[in-house]
């Protein structure tokens, strides 16, 4: 059998993650030679779902291999093992390992986005099963004057409101009063249409997103809260322009019913991204890919990055042909190395290259017993029952309690939190509990995690469950990111300057955040036209393979 | 706009001549067959008035072959009312047999020879409606079916099958909650239902409230739904009949009532089924028409605050909507109304000028009626 090194390859790809699976999967039909290596021994990289046990040795690597992952401090907190409750029994107690599927990317996906196109026309879709995202709702405190408020701590009671998705929504929130109604329609007329944006843009685009719902559409501060939430903004309302805001909730808005009635926004079964990732992987493997897990490349250890990254991958400028080495010492050749920048062969310090721009988010996921169905409300009639809810703590509704509590200081510089709740049904969890992903730009620091755990806390309070619904397990860390500075150029993001070799990709990070971003899939089909070259016309659009397709009359 | 937003397909136009040649021959395929039909059916006709024995008439042409070509003529042309005329010829022709029958085999065998050749029929009937849920014939044959099972079906065995249509109409309006089709189907199910033929066990209760909650849940999917908002006025008589409400109830539901609707014209006053319906409720107050009203004992002074507290709110909608012409029309109404109720009306004759003038200028192509109402308000 050929060994790996005999072969010239056209394509190595670096990493399981989702954009490397989706690049694998666009080569699937090519013919050409690919590798597929992973120095983890399991699939999805960055945006994997992992057991109970496989969390547990994730965590634990997390900080040892700062450099390789962008993953740190994570600690885990197993409270059933601290403090078992005798008569836990079923849902009440942390189940097996294997019955989680816990998910490090559990970003939801527009039905608007790139993607589900995409699946569709590469016909891997039949492999995957996605559940709906039903409501958004959002924290808010009770009035201040109403509870005592010195030293008194959570005397402050609040409850979540459920965040209108269209007219009908505002039509059924008796709360809003009829002149804000009619702003409010206005708002989502306007922002479902976009040939109204430009002018605004023009106008307002630089300016705080809340005042123009203000000074534009008389919206009143209350009512803005539920609209800067869906822009899922990672920062306060006073720094969230509205030239970010409008198109996001565009999206959001237009999302809405696409699919059928009540939702917007699905997410794949069984773990999220990694899902998704394993069935690209699959279709790679079935095209003639070889995949290796447990295999990274070596890094050559030189003072400087660019030195190191000369030497970790060599072009030989005659055969066009780069080399680089796997993990154990064989030598690798290949018209094309892609990865990301926490595969490719590079030690990533503490200074992030020029084009960069490194952010951190605090991040935590948790296990709780009850199925907090009060969540996941039928949201239409007709509508398929929903899986996912997002809930949402805007700036000014958590505050760290460590910070000096000046009467009067509501954290208004702090930056929201946002919840993203899936039910047992995404096969995440066993029947009965529900795993809660909670994440946070806050600058990390001590604080930012307290922050995370409060507001788990007061959702599972706020949730009318019996018997109440208790934390079982949670899991906290960090994670960084890099932002590539120009944000719409897809060629120039994923050249690497490191190699100095024009034949290295680089697949950015997916960025964390609510939602799956467009910019994922327009990196992967950059790297599949410097790699195809520009005739990308079948880039993901394939008949079916023999044997497979539906067999459906079409009477 | 017959499609509510879904893009209609209008055929793929042939442009290669393969696909010329494709469609000429389906053409020719489609004329075959309507002659096949039409020459069995009206040799059938000669016969039937050349009084010919039963017998005779089975051996010619009213047997299943006939009925298997209307199919198959039906299921491309759903449209072709007279096939839809010649297939009832042919099942009635089936019934009477199996009812001639009755002095050889028993009642029974009978009775599920019959209803098995309506279910049949009606099974035929599903793919067609899926693929044409506007077409009137199909919708009129499907009554024409159950409307046969009454005759030959006992009342339990009838009304299992209308059950099974309500459920029909229910698939139909969620996948087109605006199909009126669906709903004046709906409504003829839950008639029939509620008919003195089909008592149910139950018969105490009828399927008003609950239908009336299915308008509301309709109308909280889409508010823009004239068909759901219709039902609903056609229910509310009925509904307040059966829950005997007395003045304070039917008072009360009239509050409700002008509340939602003015929750949902708040929401979106562009829209003019919820005009209509404000239409609808404002006619409780009109002399006229309040006898089959919502509370047809209400004083002529309580009128009068009605009317009164209505036309404030809908002025109140005038500010910030300058340029939406039901407001105004609305008002326009209203006036007339108040001024037939009241002689000091404090609408005065200029505003309603004004507001004719403002219709003019928003909706200029009905300049005519507008003219003719101005003129109509001076005299």
């Amino acid at each position: 059998m050929e060994s790996l090194s005999d072969t010239v390859w056209d394509v190595v790809l670096a990493g399981t993650g989702l954009a490397q699976s989706l690049l694998a999967l666009s080569l699937s039909r090519s013919g050409k030679k690919v590798l597929h290596v992973d120095k983890n021994e399991y699939y999805g990289g960055l945006e994997a779902a992992l057991s109970l046990q496989e969390a547990e040795i994730w965590a634990e690597a997390a900080d040892e291999g700062a450099g390789s992952s962008p993953y740190r401090h994570a600690t885990i907190k197993n409270l059933e093992r601290e403090a078992p409750v005798q008569e836990a029994d079923g849902a009440l107690k942390l189940g097996f390992s294997r019955a989680y599927s816990l998910s490090l990317s559990p970003q939801l996906i527009y039905t608007r986005s790139n993607l589900l196109p995409v699946l569709v026309s590469s016909k891997v879709y039949r492999q995957l099963e996605f559940l709906a995202v039903g409501s958004w709702w959002i924290y808010e405190n009770k009035d201040v004057t109403e509870g005592g408020q010195d030293g008194e701590g959570d005397a402050r009671q609040g409850g979540l409101r459920r965040i209108p998705g269209g007219r009908e929504d505002v039509f059924a929130d008796k709360s809003i009063d009829l002149r804000s109604t009619r702003s409010l329609m206005r708002f989502l007329k306007l922002a479902a249409d976009p040939e109204t944006h430009m002018s605004i843009l023009e106008e307002w685009g630089n300016r705080a997103f809340p005042d123009f719902l203000e000074s534009r559409l008389s919206i009143p501060p209350r009512l803005q809260a539920p609209l800067l939430a869906l822009t899922s903004s990672p920062h306060p309302p006073t720094e969230t322009l509205t030239s970010y805001a409008l198109p996001r909730i565009h999206r959001h808005l237009t999302s809405i019913g696409m699919f059928g009635p009540g939702f917007g926004a699905v997410v794949p079964k069984w773990g999220g991204l990694a899902e998704i990732a394993q069935v690209a992987c699959r279709a790679g493997a079935v095209g003639g890919g070889v995949y290796v897990l447990k295999r990274g490349f070596e890094s050559a250890e030189m003072p400087d990055l660019q030195a190191s990254g000369r030497n970790s991958v060599r072009f030989d400028k005659d055969t066009g042909l780069s080399t680089l080495c796997l993990q154990g010492g064989e030598q690798i050749r290949s018209h094309w190395v892609v990865g990301s920048i926490w595969d490719l062969p590079l030690q990533i310090d503490q200074n992030p290259g020029d084009r960069m721009q490194t952010n951190y988010v605090a991040r935590s996921i948790t296990i709780v017993s009850g199925s907090l169905a009060q969540l996941f409300p039928s949201p239409a009639e007709g509508a398929p029952p929903p899986a996912g809810a997002v809930v949402v703590y805007p700036t000014g509704t958590l505050e760290p309690q460590s910070t000096d509590q000046t009467p009067g200081s509501s954290g208004l510089g702090l930056p929201p939190v946002y919840l993203i709740i899936h039910s047992s049904d995404t096969g995440e969890c066993p029947a009965g509990q529900c795993v809660i992903y909670a994440c946070s730009f806050h600058p990390t620091n001590a604080d930012s995690h307290q922050i995370l755990q409060v507001a788990v806390a007061k959702l599972v309070a706020s949730v009318r469950e019996d018997p109440p619904a208790t934390v079982l397990w949670c899991m906290h860390y960090d994670q960084r990111y890099n932002l590539p500075a120009t944000t719409e150029d897809y060629e120039a993001n994923i050249r690497c300057d490191h190699f100095m070799n024009d034949h290295v990709l680089q697949l950015p990070d997916v960025v964390p955040g609510m939602a799956l971003e467009d910019d994922v899939l327009k990196h992967v089909r950059a790297a599949y036209r410097r790699i195809v070259g520009d005739d990308d016309v079948a880039f993901m659009l394939f008949d079916d393979r023999e044997g497979t397709g539906d067999d459906i009359d079409e009477n | 706009m017959t499609s509510h937003g879904v893009p209609r397909g209008s055929g793929i136009q042939p442009t290669t001549d393969q696909d010329r040649r494709k469609e000429q021959q389906k053409i020719r395929d489609y004329k075959g067959l309507v002659e096949s039909v039409n020459s069995r059916v009206s040799l059938l006709c000669d016969v039937i008035l050349s009084r010919l024995t039963p017998t005779s008439i089975r051996e010619h042409q009213y047997n299943v072959e006939t009925l298997e070509l209307t199919s198959k003529l039906l299921k491309s042309n759903p449209e072709y009312f007279t096939i839809w005329n010649h297939r009832r010829l042919i099942m009635q022709h089936f019934f009477e047999q199996d009812s001639n029958q009755t002095s050889r085999t028993t009642g029974d065998q009978n009775q599920k020879a019959v209803v098995d050749m309506i279910d049949d029929d009606l099974a035929f009937l599903l793919p067609l409606l899926r693929k044409f849920p506007k077409c009137y014939w199909i919708w009129n044959y499907r009554l024409w079916l159950l409307e046969e099972s009454m005759h030959f079906l006992s009342a339990a065995e009838a009304r299992k099958l209308w059950q099974q249509e309500l459920a029909l109409a229910g698939k139909v309006l969620s996948l087109d909650s605006r199909n009126f089709h669906g709903w004046g189907y709906r409504r003829t199910v839950v008639q029939a239902l509620d008919g003195a033929v089909l008592e149910g066990e139950d018969s105490s209760t009828s399927m008003t409230e609950q239908e009336f909650i299915y308008t509301t849940k309709m109308i909280n999917t889409n508010l823009s739904n004239f068909s759901a908002w219709h039902t609903r006025s056609k229910l509310i008589p009925r509904l307040l009949n059966e829950r005997r409400a007395d003045n304070e109830a039917r008072k009360n539901f009239l509050d409700e009532e002008l509340e939602l609707i003015q929750r949902a014209l708040w929401a979106g006053s562009d829209d003019q089924s919820l005009w209509f319906y404000h239409q609808y409720l404002m006619s409780t107050f009109d002399p006229r028409y309040a006898r089959d009203s919502i509370a047809p004992d209400l004083t002529a002074d309580e009128r009068v605050k009605y009317v009164a507290q209505e036309f404030d709110r809908v002025q109140e909608m005038l500010d910030g909507a300058e340029d939406c012409k039901w407001i105004y029309q609305s008002l326009i109404q209203l006036s007339i109304l108040y001024k037939s109720l009241i002689t000091n009306c404090p609408v005065k004759a200029s505003s309603v000028q004004t507001w004719i003038d403002e219709l003019l200028r928003l909706d200029p192509l009905r300049a005519g009626r507008w003219n003719d109402l101005k003129s109509s308000l001076d005299n």
